[in-house]
């Protein structure tokens, strides 16, 4: 038997000590029978048997039917040898009625018969309840000037017979209760453990607000208040995180915005001297760099560190690209290029914020690398399992070698450096990055020279 | 002259902003934080509104959602926070338009333009034409499901085509009505504009095309809708 759990090991392992100290027990106190109570119980059942057998022999009057007769009633067993060797049976029978070798000559003769006391050991049976003759005491009486050998042992049936159903049943319902018990009160115990392991879980995929309602004084209860503190702690320490990035993206960025937005008018000022436009231009594209180096740095980071903790919700894709194609609109009509977009609603689950970067990075890339008055075009299909978003532009386009290589990681960590002049180079790794996390892939369709088209696959809802 | 007030508590950008929107021909006020703007709102009428998201004592969202709840004048949220969640926010507070620093200075002139070009009570028509139909508000054209946003000139272009169909115009009347009379080009720059716009709608839609007219100029033909 395969136990997993922890619930069917514990109630396992106790019905099991249940067992085994019952087998124990019993074989304890039948050594203590053996050794100690065996004695007794002998020594008591001879003093009876001597005191009937000198009842009978001193009131020669009464009948011996009759005596044995009316003992056998009250509750013995007995068997009645005389001289000649004639056996009669009081009381209700043995089940066994041979007797050992010798014995009933020795009696006979004036020895006493200990048949208690000699009934064999045996680890299971206490002998207590063996209705056998060997399992009895015999002593010899004379009476009416014969010869007689006794032999009797109490009915343990007729006189226990109660006694032997109660304690029948009070073994039986101890056990089935006990077990039934264990059952229940395992679940009780294991219950908290598995609420535990359930919110481990959910902080595992993020979701840092969890409420355990486990209301206990013991060290699960300790255990499970300490747990809610911890996720309290978490849920700080993320939120504290996701704080930190949006503040120092707006301490490096509100810098930048000034710099670039005074060397422009510096720009305008002064345009007779050539090469300070020169220089003007080349800060220019430096600022540019900087903002858009540290912008891609803290989303790459940021989706390096949710490979295990998404924030998973339905996004409302084509929402999310009208916002995105509202907020590059300026860039876009800045270079003459055309957009055009059909975006029917359609859902995914992901993270929103790191699906809103892809469409950023996807349109960025589709600019960037489009020719002056070119075109655009970004659509939206469903196939049975997936939603597809296409990006489509009129750019440079890549030859049959590039698209082999633009997502290979090699290449890609080359050609960041290459492309250092007019991008990061991160654009491609973190697309490639948020593809992945949310299961879904990437394919390219270009022609060197006519334009390039991006179609990114999301499993449906 | 429309008025347009900023509020940033960074000094150097309400100085940039002031500089930018100064040159062109706007009337600018300023306030360091959103409670300095909402006192300036009162007593002074303005046409929008350039709010940053981090200032001191009342912050962007705050203000936002009080001018959105007093006064029906676009606002433009300026601001460095570019997580989404920031956008949402912004968005949630009832801004129009969110644009994030760095900004180019041309984009923001872009954007104020286009704000005060959908507020403004222009009594310009949209313009529907068979399948094509003509936002002038919103500077969208649609065609069948299809979006299609053109660089301004073009839009402009095909808008006024398109409002007098099968009217046919000079090249020096295109010239005057859409870059103004003080423009310096040459005629030439019509028909790049023209070829543009027929490369970009010649797959597209077939119940309309720019015909030219030899000698004459050009003319938005409708093809029996």
């Amino acid at each position: 038997m395969i136990m997993k759990s922890l619930y069917s090991k514990f109630a396992f392992i106790t019905i099991m000590i249940m067992i085994v100290s019952g087998i124990v027990s019993f074989f304890i106190s039948n050594v203590y029978y053996q050794v100690k109570l065996k004695q007794q119980n002998d020594e008591k059942i001879t003093n009876f048997a001597l005191e009937m057998a000198g009842f009978a022999s001193n009131h020669p009057s009464i009948s011996l039917q009759d005596y044995f007769g009316h003992i056998g009633v009250i509750g013995y067993q007995i068997l009645l040898i005389n001289q000649e060797g004639e056996k009669t049976y009081f009381g209700s029978s043995f089940r066994q009625t041979n007797l050992p070798e010798g014995v009933q000559e020795r009696v006979m003769n004036g020895e006493v018969y200990h048949g208690i006391r000699q009934f064999p050991h045996k680890t299971f049976v206490t002998g207590f309840f063996a209705n056998e003759l060997t399992n009895s005491i015999g002593v010899p009486f004379q009476y009416q000037n014969k010869k007689y050998a006794l032999f009797i042992r109490p009915d343990i049936k007729l006189l226990f017979n109660e006694m032997h159903i109660l304690f029948g049943w009070i073994l039986l319902l101890s056990i089935l209760l006990s077990i039934f018990l264990v059952l229940i009160s395992t679940k009780y115990l294991i219950e908290p453990i598995r609420k535990l392991n359930m919110a481990t879980k959910e902080i595992s995929e993020g979701n840092f607000s969890i409420r355990l309602d486990i209301e206990r004084k013991d060290e699960l209860g300790h255990l499970a208040a300490n747990f809610t503190k911890m996720s309290e702690k978490l849920a700080k320490v993320d939120m504290l995180r996701k704080e930190l990035i949006s503040n120092i993206s707006h301490d490096i960025q509100s810098p930048l915005a000034n710099i670039k937005g005074y060397l422009n008018l510096l720009e305008n000022n002064d345009k007779q001297d050539p090469d300070k436009q020169q220089y003007i231009r080349i800060m220019h594209s430096e600022a540019d760099r900087l903002s858009k180096m540290t912008k891609q740095l803290l989303l790459l980071s940021s989706v390096e560190s949710k490979r295990d903790l998404m924030n998973v919700s339905k996004v409302d894709i084509s929402g999310q690209l009208k916002s995105v194609i509202h907020q590059y609109q300026w860039s876009i009509l800045e270079k003459g290029i055309m957009i055009s977009y059909e975006l029917p609603d359609a859902w995914v689950k992901g993270d929103a914020s790191l699906l809103y970067s892809l469409w950023e990075n996807l349109l960025t890339n589709a600019i960037k690398y489009n020719h002056q008055n070119g075109t655009i075009d970004i659509e939206i299909l469903e196939t049975v399992s997936d939603i597809q978003v296409v990006f489509k532009d009129t750019g440079i386009g890549l030859d049959e070698k590039q698209i082999e290589r633009v997502f290979d990681r090699f290449y890609r960590a080359d050609a960041s450096r290459e492309r250092s002049v007019e991008g990061t180079g991160l654009g491609l790794s973190i697309i490639n990055s948020i593809i992945d996390l949310h299961h879904g892939k990437i394919e390219v369709n270009s022609q060197k020279g006519k334009g390039s088209a991006f179609k990114v696959s999301l499993p449906k809802l | 002259m429309k008025t347009i007030l900023i509020c940033d508590d960074d000094v150097h950008i309400r100085g940039l902003v002031k500089g930018l929107l100064s040159k062109e021909g706007f009337k600018i006020l300023a306030a360091d934080n959103g409670a300095a703007a909402f006192e300036l709102l009162q007593k002074e009428l303005c046409d929008l509104a350039i709010v940053d998201v981090m200032m001191p004592i009342m912050d962007g969202y705050h203000l936002t959602s009080k001018i959105r709840k007093l006064y029906d004048i676009p606002v433009i949220l300026l601001t460095a926070k570019s997580q989404i969640e920031d956008k949402e926010k912004g968005f949630e507070s009832g801004t129009d338009d969110y644009l994030i620093k760095p900004f180019e200075p041309k984009e923001l002139i872009f954007r104020v333009n286009a704000l005060l070009r959908r507020y403004g009570n222009s009594n310009e028509a949209n313009v529907n034409l068979g399948s094509l139909y003509i936002n002038k508000k919103s500077y969208e054209v649609k065609i069948k499901n299809k979006t299609f946003i053109l660089p301004l000139k073009e839009f402009e272009l095909l808008s006024f085509l398109a409002a007098h169909p099968n009217r046919v115009f000079t090249r020096s009347h295109l010239i005057e009505k859409l870059w103004g009379l003080e423009y310096e080009g040459d005629d030439r720059t019509v028909d790049v504009h023209i070829k543009r716009l027929r490369e970009r709608f010649s797959d597209i839609a077939d119940d309309f095309s720019i015909k030219t007219i030899r000698g004459v100029g050009y003319s938005l033909e409708v093809e029996n809708a």
